[in-house]
């Protein structure tokens, strides 16, 4: 074996990772070419580098590792805008809810404060109500007493009973 | 990344539930703008207050319920006008039921009625010196009850 093994699988490792040089290509070509005993676990690295070997040179086109740059610069800029548009959307939306937590804290404890003008006692409560509802009460039984007075006092001109009807009826008997 | 959207997730749905709770347990003290007046007397009852049975004359566990009551004194001939004026909105947002006027008392009831049950009412009492009532109650009550109440406190 013209070369020790250990040699090409350290070459073969340089290969692979796009580090040998065009010598120690060359060689493992040579290796590949001529040795005849390969190892079995060198049998597929065989037909790579023979394959790859008998591509010849790979020509690249002028102006390939310019637009190469400018394609990753691009995907760059595009990454980082639209990163920094998460960021500021989080930024937001934390902003806001703690806006609205504080509010909402704020607004509770204002509210659990004691109102000294609500009244918490069940007793006076009641009392105070009951005061206000009488008052209520009344004002509406005497709203209800004078429709029926203005009822009655319009039956004079027209029928009462078109007028707890709601309806109003002229001489010419149209419904108004 | 990732982490920072999930933990702006969770604070988004813990404010809008801090702020639902908020809305639902809120009171709505209308008329308290006017308690900062000089010479007005401003009490607020809230309907849980109230015992559960009721207030006399309105028997709440049948299908009646007050949210609250406000009440407004204003003894000060100078305070009327701007306590008119704060209640102006509220005022005109309901419609008039009647007006009565009986020698030196002028009565308003606005009140917001629907299918015989009253959710809304305001009582406006004021007098010739300027002295003024007002009564704003929300619940949900039928109006027929509501009447019944002075009927049955007129002593037979």
């Amino acid at each position: 074996m013209t070369l020790q093994i250990h040699t090409v699988k350290q070459l073969l490792n340089l290969y692979y990772g796009g580090l040998a040089s065009t010598d120690d290509e060359r060689r493992l070509v040579e290796f590949f070419t001529t040795e005849t005993d390969i190892p079995c676990e060198l049998q597929d690295d065989r037909d790579v580098v023979l394959s790859l070997a008998r591509l010849g040179e790979v020509r690249i086109p002028d102006g390939m590792a310019d637009e190469l740059s400018a394609l990753a610069e691009r995907l760059d800029r595009q990454e980082r805008i639209s990163r920094r548009g998460h960021r500021w959307v989080a930024a937001t939306s934390v902003a806001a809810s703690i806006a609205i937590i504080v509010s909402v804290i704020v607004f509770i404890a204002r509210s659990s404060s004691t109102d000294p003008y609500e009244i918490t006692d069940p007793q006076l409560a009641e009392t105070e109500a009951h005061k206000a509802l009488l008052l209520v009460s009344e004002a509406l039984d005497n709203a209800d007493g004078s429709i029926i007075e203005a009822g009655r006092a319009l039956s004079l001109f027209v029928p009462y009973d078109s007028i707890s009807n709601n309806t109003i009826h002229t001489e010419d008997d149209e419904t108004i | 990344m990732m982490k920072l959207s999930k933990s702006a997730r969770t604070l988004c749905l813990i404010a809008i539930c801090a702020f639902t709770a908020t809305c639902v347990t809120a009171q709505n003290k209308y008329m308290k703008r006017v308690s900062d007046l000089p010479g007005v007397q401003y009490m607020y009852i809230d309907g849980a207050t109230l015992p559960a049975g009721g207030v006399p004359g309105l028997d709440m566990s049948d299908d009646n319920t007050i949210s609250s009551v406000e009440i407004i004194n204003c003894d000060d001939n100078s305070q009327s006008e701007r306590v008119l004026e704060l209640l102006d909105p509220l005022i005109n947002e309901l419609p008039l039921m009647t007006k009565a006027k009986e020698m030196h008392v002028s009565v308003d009831l606005h009140g917001e009625k629907q299918h015989g049950r009253i959710k809304r009412m305001l009582l406006l009492v004021t007098t010739k010196n300027d002295a003024m009532q007002v009564i704003y109650i929300t619940g949900d009550i039928d109006a027929e009850t509501l009447k019944a109440i002075h009927d049955a406190d007129i002593p037979k």
